[in-house]
């Protein structure tokens, strides 16, 4: 056979693959098309059966001229490849894409804003060394009231007004102050706790609510005094309302501590200059506390000239009201309105 | 109690700034609640005289008057019918004075030109009301000078917060004593005399007897004849006003002001009233009637102390005298009583007949049981000074065993050891002499007399808060207490908050519901057979101590449904509360879960509502936190308040905790919810009973293989188990199995379904071949398909 003819038909083939290769719209169409040429039973595999026809003499010159022509293919279809990845990244990199439709959040749960400061509250108190107590939330008179120095028929129970279970018998506990009976009579001193939990008062109008959270704490060891009092509630008030923040004690009573002070911390919007949440006066009372009355630690059996101590108690809800700006009434907190509550996360 | 700053000057013989005093007096434990300035209102109102009257021609109530106020005369149209004739001394409010909105400028009244107002008491809140304008006699000011100055109106009104422990503090002659101790000046109150004394003696005419010495350990009494009842003098009046007492008559404003300054109640009997001549303190005998002032019949008990003439009951000790022997208009003797009764007693009867008084406030917080004569004197002074009555000589004062002072050692080592602050020894003796204490020194400490003015004060330790509280306790040094190194206790405090933990990283929001729920609510929810119930509830809604905290889990739903909100995910944990034969009931601390609407979802993804599958994953991996391990879920033997065939009792190794389904239709219906939502309800104690810790498991290197199958089955036959049964069948070398299709319809018989599995495999010890593979699984499919009769796809 004439190996001009052969070297003619491979470079029309040549010439052919070139122009189909240009309109490959994927890889695997380039890959099918350098098949269709390349493979045993391509176009050049047949064509090159023919080789077995030529002259020997002339076969070498005919045989490199199909090695070229398939380096050539190959080489073209992996710049083809190339070329369609680039163009592909490119399209990729430029295409239109919406950044602002909304991220899709995972599932997320929320605590409530009264457990959130009630657990901050905790966590200053346990740091300095503190326990936990809880007790009973339906207590006997003789624990919220008896063994807290409240007399039988004195007006400092008028000071509380009661949810009975029982007149005179069980009731809703007022305070947490039964729980520092119960840790007093429970644990060996010397004693040191908080009690946080739910308390409950007679009351319900758009300042009070008829249950709230209050923390109570003690400390009954030898030789403790008003200044670790005020050294613990100094802390407390640093830790979670910020250390530039002041505190002040007035002198005030409880039937359960004597000498009994009202402690307030200087307003922590106007920072002590006078606004609408402190009534113009740059302070705000946060919580009560005194030096626990002999008569409260004789009455758990603690010798109270060996023996002395300090108790604090504050509200929940009301620090929980100044962390967060905006909650206008204590009642949003047992709403419990998902748009509320939402907000709030530990 | 309200205090008026001009009196307690005049007590305290010194003038201390107002502004000052507020801050003293809340730095030394009599919180100041608001303090009131009684003069900007009284500008531009001035004496004047009338000059000319005439009526006015087309009304009867209008007069035309012409007024001097000292530079001009002005035209004022007055309405009042005492308005005086020429010569009349008024009060003149002119232009720019304020009452409230109003502010005074020339304008026409009944068609003539008035340039101000002629005052009545009432309009310059001088007292509670007034027939007339003010028409001053024996009055020596110039004309035009400023009401404020010719009345002498000025005064600061503070409020006070007294607490319980001081009832030396509710009267102007306490407060006036700690004012001079709070500027370190002697307390030397003016003595009142001037009482007339009649030649007969108060015991002449009245006896007294007490026969219940524990209720009333002194009763005193003076007697005032000849009296004029009319009414006091404005001073007395404005300042009784001021204080929030309706002044009424002289008298009867005589036992005000004594109360006021002395803090002792009086009472005044007309003494023609009481037959007699005698005063009988006793208790009621039970089902005894009377009449009190405020004109109520009321009826007592034995436990009730009365005051009695010869034949009846008289008054109320303490709380409220009885109507018959009130004093009125046409009474000429009085009987002033004057007496110390029990705090208790009083407080126990008050109480009982929901009276309180100005009267048994005092009582209840204790009065001086030993200035009873001092205060009589100055009671008869009033009184003849007001009304012109002679006093009789002397007073009855029955009090046969005396209360005598409490003397207290106090040490000063003490108070600094409690206050971990020192105080020198003669600062704390001038405070305590000062609160009127006998103070003796005995070596290094002091022996006290404390007053009988100050109940509150009976042990050494309330003379330290009294150091405490006057020499200020912000200078008291803050420092931290030392705390010794110790097991620490927690309670219950840690499971709890784990839970709160747990859930809300779970996607649900905390709530916090009230302990107490409606009644209906438990019986709606069949919780309702054992219940604890407030004895004083505020209200229906807030009444029964909840026994499931699914009750404030479903309001919450309500609102939030009523509030247009079609998402609902929240969990609470607290306590509920349950009887028991012991005197405190029994507290279980559950955590419930109520899920209802739709699943959160984000914009292009298809809608999803909660579902049981949703409460049955939740309490599985809840417990899986808490508890370390899975839970197992039966059948229910009691669904309760649950759909009975969507509903699974959680078992914790062996143990029942709880329950979870889809809420009873019937209940969704009953509290106007629709159906579908879900919940489960667990006892925390008992999960965290279980506690398992965690443990790792050996990883394979060697990659998994899967193979999917699909085989029919009865409508009938539950999944779970044939999940498990995978796990058997097909050995160590399954490491998961999915259900991923469940399919009904074309090339499935009815009641049948097809269910498509995905199961995975996976060996320790080697890359399984396809044929191993293969083997396992078809093995497992059919061993499968024989235990449960289900046909190969």
């Amino acid at each position: 056979m004439d190996p001009n003819e052969i070297i003619a038909r491979l470079q029309l083939l040549a010439e052919q693959f070139a122009g189909e290769l240009q309109n490959q719209p994927t890889e695997q169409a380039i890959r099918d098309l350098q098949a269709a040429y390349l493979s045993k039973k391509g176009k050049l595999g047949e064509l090159q059966q023919s080789l077995g026809k030529v002259e020997p003499a002339q076969r070498k010159v005919v045989g490199q001229a199909f090695n070229q022509a398939k380096q050539a293919i190959v080489q073209s279809v992996s710049e083809a490849i190339e070329t369609l990845v680039k163009k592909a990244e490119d399209v990729y990199l430029n295409e239109y894409f919406d950044v602002t439709l909304p991220g899709r959040l995972p599932l997320r749960g929320t605590m409530h804003p009264i457990s959130i400061a009630m657990y901050d509250i905790v966590d200053v108190f346990t740091s300095m060394g503190f326990d936990v107590a809880e007790g009973p939330e339906i207590e006997t008179d003789e624990f919220n009231f008896a063994k807290l120095n409240f007399p039988d028929d004195h007006p400092a129970r008028d000071m509380q007004d009661t949810l009975f279970i029982e007149e005179g018998k069980t009731l809703l506990r007022t305070h947490m102050s039964p729980v520092q009976i119960r840790s007093l009579l429970d644990r060996p001193l010397p004693v040191q706790v908080v009690a946080p939990g739910a308390v409950y008062r007679r009351d319900d109008d758009p300042t009070h609510s008829p249950m709230f959270f209050q923390i109570e704490g003690l400390l009954v060891d030898k030789g403790v005094h008003f200044g670790h009092l005020k050294g613990v509630l100094n802390t407390f008030i640093h830790q979670v309302f910020g250390a530039d923040v002041q505190m002040r004690v007035r002198p005030s009573f409880f039937p359960f501590t004597e000498p009994s002070v009202e402690v307030d911390i200087q307003c922590i919007y106007c920072k002590g200059a006078g606004c609408r949440l402190c009534s113009q006066t740059g302070w705000i009372e946060i919580l009560g506390a005194g030096m626990m009355d002999p008569n409260v630690l004789e009455g758990v059996g603690i010798d109270s000239e060996v023996y002395s101590g300090f108790a604090f108690g504050l509200g929940v809800d009301r620090v929980s009201m100044l962390r967060y700006e905006g909650i206008s009434s204590i009642k949003l907190f047992y709403e419990n309105d998902p748009r509320f509550l939402e907000r709030f996360w530990r | 109690m309200l205090a008026s700053y001009k009196w307690l000057c005049e007590l305290a013989g010194f003038s201390p700034s107002p502004k000052e005093l507020e801050e003293k007096f809340t730095f030394s434990g009599l919180e100041v609640a608001g303090v009131v300035h009684r003069r900007a209102e009284f500008d531009n109102i001035v004496i004047a005289r009338v000059v000319e009257k005439e009526s006015h021609p087309d009304s009867k109530k209008l007069s035309l008057v012409k007024v001097d106020d000292g530079e001009n005369i002005w035209p004022v149209v007055c309405g009042a019918s005492n308005c005086p004739t020429a010569g009349g001394t008024v009060v003149l409010a002119k232009e720019g004075a304020r009452f409230g909105d109003l502010v005074i400028a020339p304008r026409k009244v009944g068609g003539y030109e008035s340039f101000g107002m002629l005052c009545s008491e009432e309009e310059l809140n001088l007292g509670p009301e007034s027939d007339g304008i003010i028409v001053l006699t024996d009055i020596d000011v110039p004309l035009g000078t400023p009401v404020v100055n010719a009345l002498d109106l000025e005064d600061w009104i503070f409020e006070l917060e007294v607490t319980p422990n001081r009832p030396d503090a509710l009267c102007h002659r306490g407060l006036a004593r700690e004012i001079c101790l709070l500027y370190d000046k002697p307390f030397l109150p003016p003595v009142p005399v001037g009482a007339v004394v009649a030649s007969q003696s108060v015991a002449d005419v009245v006896t007294v007897e007490i026969e219940s010495t524990a209720g009333c350990p002194r009763y005193a009494a003076s007697i005032v004849e000849n009296v004029t009842v009319k009414p006091s003098p404005l001073a007395l009046r404005y300042r009784l006003h001021n204080l929030g007492i309706r002044p009424i008559s002289n008298l009867v404003d005589m036992t005000n002001a004594i109360l006021m300054e002395y803090g002792q109640p009086l009472h005044a009997f007309d003494l023609d009233k009481l037959s007699g001549s005698k005063i009988i303190v006793r208790q009621a005998k039970d089902g005894e009637i009377m009449t009190t002032l405020d004109e109520v019949e009321r009826s007592f008990t034995s436990e009730d102390l009365l005051i009695c003439d010869a034949d009846k009951p008289v008054a109320v000790a303490g709380v409220m005298g009885g109507l018959e022997s009130e004093v009125t208009d046409d009474t000429t003797r009085i009987l002033i009583e004057c007496a110390y009764f029990n705090p208790s007693s009083v407080r126990k009867t008050s109480k009982k007949l929901k009276l309180s008084s100005e009267s048994s406030y005092r009582f209840e917080r204790g009065v001086d049981p030993n200035h009873e004569p001092e205060v009589l004197a100055a009671a008869n002074a009033m009184v003849c000074a007001l009304s012109g009555g002679q006093a009789l000589a002397g007073i009855v004062d029955c009090y046969k065993i005396p209360i005598a002072p409490v003397e207290v050692m106090f040490r000063p080592s003490r108070y600094s050891r409690m206050m971990g602050h020192s105080v020198p020894s003669s600062e704390m003796e001038r405070i305590l002499e000062g609160l009127g204490a006998k103070v003796t020194p005995a070596g290094e400490n002091f022996n006290v007399t404390i007053p009988t003015h100050r109940p509150d004060m009976e042990r050494e330790i309330d003379l330290i808060e009294e150091v405490a509280r006057l020499t200020g306790m912000n200078q008291i040094e803050a420092k931290l207490p030392r705390i010794q190194c110790h097991i620490p206790q927690r309670d219950n405090f840690e499971s709890i908050k784990k839970a709160k933990e747990v859930l809300s990283a779970l996607g649900l929001m905390e709530s916090i519901t009230y302990a107490f729920v409606p009644l209906t609510m438990l019986q709606t929810l069949g919780c309702a057979n054992e219940v604890i119930a407030v004895a004083n509830p505020l209200n229906a809604q807030r009444a029964t101590m909840r026994t499931t905290l699914l009750a404030g889990l479903l309001e919450n739903l309500k609102r939030t449904r009523s509030r247009y909100m079609d998402s609902f995910a929240q969990f609470e944990v607290a306590r509920t509360y349950h009887p028991t034969s012991e005197t405190l009931p029994c507290e279980m601390v559950r955590v419930s879960v109520v899920l209802d609407g739709y699943a959160k979802q984000w914009v292009s993804e298809p809608e999803r509502r909660y579902d049981f599958f949703d409460a049955k994953g939740i309490a599985s991996q809840f417990c899986q936190a808490m508890a370390g391990s899975a839970p197992e879920f039966r059948v229910p033997e009691n669904t309760a308040m649950m759909h009975p065939g969507r509903c699974l009792s959680v078992f914790l190794a062996g143990r029942e905790i709880g329950i979870l389904g889809e809420i009873h239709p019937g209940i969704l219906k009953e509290l106007k919810l629709p159906a579908g939502a879900v919940a489960f309800e667990l006892m925390l104690n008992s999960l965290c009973a279980q506690k398992q810790i965690a443990a790792a498991v050996p990883l394979s290197e060697f990659p998994p293989m899967s193979r999917d199958v699909a085989v029919v089955a009865d409508e009938q036959q539950d999944v779970g188990p044939v999940l498990e049964a995978f796990s058997v069948a097909g050995g160590d070398l399954v490491t998961g199995v999915q259900l991923f299709d469940v399919y009904r319809g074309k090339h499935v018989a009815k009641g049948k379904k097809s269910l498509a599995f995905s199961v995975q495999y996976r060996s320790f010890e080697k890359t399984l071949t396809d044929k191993e593979v293969d083997m396992v699984h078809q093995k497992a499919v059919s061993a499968i398909c024989d235990q449960f009769s289900m046909q190969l796809r």
